[in-house]
């Protein structure tokens, strides 16, 4: 036999195509027929079945991460000067949330009506040290 | 006109999740055997391929056209991760040096890990293409089909310029199949 390319794993990667066109061509029931005869082709589908597990769990760490990564980053923001907040910015910034919808705040918003001065502040600066309220935000 | 891809085309990634788990036993086997066949000779893993594969595709790097069975997708993304392996090991002889990847596929291609360096594979590679060589010495069907396969020549071409039937094409590929894999597993059992 003459061998074409130089790269004789090419040369068997070229062969496997043909291995393989034979092996799709085959009948599943062909297939597990000799599969009952002999145990490597048993062993290649346990093997196939263990590498789907394992890419089913790679997947989902990978997205575990990026969901870390992503949660690590919002909180990174700035947090908003806590310190400096009048009456009239801390109604402001309820009513803010509270058109908004958020539903975070539904809670501080049914009772907005009723807030004081005081326990309006208090709530924004609660907020504020809490990161639920970032600086940007404001 | 450039045809633009209709987004029912192709799967989503959760479908074809499904399709993936309700693959048959016989589909499995298909799989594996397969990942084994294109890791003939080289420095990966069966198992290492198959999961970068399915991970490129859980991943939604890779879409499943809706028409296409699954194993042939999966397949199709295995040999493509094989050649980008053999380009890049092509590029980097020693399997030492840090290339500067740029292209898609040769960055795919980082996801194989090999066991050996380039050097050996190809060493193994050759003694592997020399036991082929001598199974089939004598048998000139077989050689002929080898030699217009690895020509580049398709299923078809190949049936009409040896003058074989599909059935004698097939029942060819089939005896191939049988030794290679007999000499396959003989060489991972040494």
């Amino acid at each position: 036999m003459t061998v074409q390319s130089k790269d004789p794993r090419e040369q068997l990667t070229l062969i496997a195509e043909l291995l393989i066109e034979d092996l799709f061509n085959t009948p599943d029931a062909e297939i597990l027929k000799a599969a009952a005869h002999d145990s490597s082709l048993l062993q290649a589908g346990t093997n196939a079945k263990k590498s789907y597990e394992k890419a089913i769990q790679s997947v989902g760490a990978k997205r575990l991460e990026v969901a870390r990564v992503e949660m690590k980053l919002a909180n990174t923001k700035a947090p908003a000067n806590v310190t400096n907040i009048n009456a009239v910015s801390a109604h402001k910034i309820i009513a803010k949330l509270s058109a908004a919808n958020d539903a975070s705040f539904t809670l501080a918003a049914r009772k907005l009506n009723n807030l004081s001065d005081a326990a309006a502040i208090e709530l924004v600066k609660e907020l504020m040290e809490l990161g639920a309220i970032k600086g940007d935000e404001l | 006109m450039i045809k633009t891809e209709k987004a029912h085309d192709v799967l989503s990634v959760s479908d074809f999740r499904e399709r993936v788990a309700s693959l048959s036993e016989a589909e499995w086997i298909k799989l594996g055997t397969s990942a084994g066949y294109l890791c003939l000779g080289l420095a990966i893993e069966r198992e290492d391929l198959l999961h970068t594969a399915l991970c490129k595709a859980f991943e939604g790097k890779r879409r499943c056209p809706e028409d296409l069975p699954a194993i042939v997708f999966i397949y199709g993304i295995m040999k493509s991760l094989v050649y980008a392996y053999l380009k890049k090991r092509r590029h980097d002889p020693l399997a030492q040096s840090i290339d500067i990847v740029v292209e898609d596929d040769l960055l795919e291609a980082l996801d194989l890990k090999p066991n050996i360096d380039t050097p050996e594979e190809i060493l193994i590679a050759n003694q592997m293409l020399d036991k082929i060589n001598k199974t089939f010495s004598g048998n000139e069907t077989i050689e002929m089909v080898l030699m217009a396969q690895l020509d580049g020549y398709s299923p078809k071409e190949i049936q009409n310029l040896l003058g074989l039937s599909p059935v004698q094409y097939a029942s060819t590929l089939t005896t191939i199949n049988r030794k290679i894999k007999k000499l396959d597993q003989e060489e991972s059992t040494t």
